[in-house]
């Protein structure tokens, strides 16, 4: 990343604003506590930090189907540190969580806002220590990658347990970390789709394997997703412990919460199955665009069905604050060859023979 | 009687393969032995989608029924209440039906695709064993097999 270059300083210069809108948004013009910056944050967070981690998991494993794909998913990295910037706000809304009124050693806000801060910059560093490795083709490339993933797992649990379920403290999930880190590889496939679907409509049908390839991982993924959710599901139900089990009956059997619900099982898993079992269908960019926009909105109900019962928000503020941070990710999609130029390029080539 | 034309290299084995289509050698007679898979050669013989996917499909279906049919039938003829849930639990029961669903998909598979790919063989039909990790081999049943 060449910050003399003017597009890059464009990019940096958006970023600096998003964040500072955002945060003087929610520090000086809203100052009630509400969970409108938390929704949009956790959902702008997970998609960022599972495109890197996607690239870092699939360069471990020698991936090829995700080269022409690389550099937007990982050109996207710089993007956590917004995260990092405006999780800090969150440290003047913790108003929201119920053990505000009786912080303790580990619930406590200025160790929330720390941990939470801390977290995200090392995700941000392994991210562009990833990046730069990828970039020089250094051979300590593999060792970047696991180390990101170490970390992405971590902030994603941190994403789960801290922000989202203390908002029903002391209800706890164990596998809720797993859940988002799962959920966040969703949206990044949901992301790789978008990006093919607009490159494709300039490039012809060469990334119709890319595509493919995609599609099937979003197959397994959204699978994948609902076993992790079932899983959850189940031993709550079964158990019927009335702490447990009160977190799932408001969910899943009051207004508007169960509709809802309902919906994200609907978006997320049941019509993406029926739709991406069909063969023709994944070569089908419209068709693998329209699919990753029915996972994404389903996903980000699911962030509403998780957060509202427990804490207000603000729909204007939440819907301004998602677009605001949403745009800035796609404005960093379409500048990856900015961000991450030649030399990651230069393996698509490599990508093209092989696919062919 | 079989013939059979064993290469060292990719790019030979496919040239006599499209040899061998282009003279006119029935495709169905022509069966291939490959280190690892060779779309190309796939292309040649005209292998459309293997319809192994409808035993498959079959099977997992077969399964979920099975596996809905065999839990609520055991529970309406012995009724257990446990832990005050309804005697007809369908949560706990899709954990069997999906057992059952990979299993009987999971069968039925491997038996479609014996079936498809018609084995076991026990004539003989590599020219050297020993050489099938890293040779591309060609057989070509004269016999007209069907």
């Amino acid at each position: 990343m060449n910050r003399r270059d003017p597009s890059t300083r464009n990019l940096i210069a958006a970023a600096v604003v998003v964040t500072a809108v955002a945060a003087v948004l929610e520090l000086l013009v809203r100052r009630d506590p509400d969970a409108s910056l938390l929704v949009a944050l956790t959902f702008f967070t997970m998609i960022v930090q599972g495109c890197v981690a996607l690239v870092a998991t699939a360069e471990l494993a020698k991936g090829i189907w995700f080269i022409p794909i690389k550099r937007e998913l990982l050109g996207v990295y710089p993007l956590l540190l917004v995260s990092a910037a405006l999780s800090l706000a969150l440290g003047a809304k913790t108003g929201i969580y119920p053990w505000s009124e009786h912080q303790n050693g580990w619930l406590n806000t200025g160790f929330f806002v720390i941990r939470n801060f801390v977290v995200l910059v090392a995700s941000y560093l392994g991210a562009h220590k990833l990046a730069g490795a990828i970039r020089t083709q250094s051979p300590n490339k593999n060792r970047w990658a696991g180390l990101y993933i170490a970390l992405y797992i971590v902030s994603q649990s941190f994403i789960a347990f801290d922000w989202i379920m203390t908002l029903e403290y002391p209800w706890v999930s164990t596998l809720l970390g797993g859940f988002f880190f799962v959920e966040s590889v969703l949206m990044a496939l949901a992301v790789a789709a978008f990006v093919l679907f607009f490159r494709m409509r300039t490039a012809g049908h060469g990334l119709t394997e890319t595509l493919r390839d995609t599609a099937k991982m979003m197959f397994g993924f959204s699978v994948m997703w609902v076993g992790f959710f079932f899983a959850q599901f189940l031993v709550i139900w079964y158990g019927n412990i009335p702490e447990e089990v009160g977190f799932v009956l408001t969910r899943f059997n009051e207004p508007p919460w169960a509709g809802l619900s309902r919906a994200v099982l609907f978006l997320v898993w049941v019509i993406p199955f029926a739709v991406l079992l069909s063969r023709p269908l994944k070569t089908v960019p419209a068709a693998m665009a329209a699919v990753a926009g029915l996972i994404l909105s389903g996903l980000f109900i699911e962030k509403l069905v998780l957060v509202l019962p427990a804490a207000k928000v603000s729909p204007g503020a939440l819907a301004f604050e998602t677009l605001l941070l949403l745009g800035l990710l796609a404005f960093f999609l379409a500048s990856a060859d900015r961000l991450l130029p030649q030399q990651v390029a230069g393996t698509e080539t490599e990508a093209a023979r092989r696919h062919s | 009687m079989i013939d059979r034309y064993a290469y060292d290299t990719r790019e030979e084995f496919l040239g006599k393969l499209k040899e061998l289509v282009e003279s006119g050698v029935p495709k169905r007679s022509i069966n291939t032995f490959t280190p690892y898979a060779v779309h190309e050669a796939e292309e040649l013989l005209d292998h459309s989608q293997s319809p192994v996917r409808f035993f498959t499909g079959a099977g997992a279906v077969t399964g979920c029924i099975a596996g809905f049919a065999f839990t609520i039938y055991t529970v309406l003829s012995w009724p257990l209440v446990t832990g005050g849930k309804e005697v007809v639990s369908v949560n706990a029961f899709i954990v069997i039906a999906y057992e059952l669903t990979i299993l009987f998909g999971g069968l039925t598979a491997f038996v479609g695709f014996l079936h498809l790919s018609r084995l076991p063989v026990f004539k003989n039909v590599l020219s050297d064993r020993a050489e099938f990790s890293r040779k591309f081999e060609i057989a070509v049943d004269r016999g007209g097999r069907k």
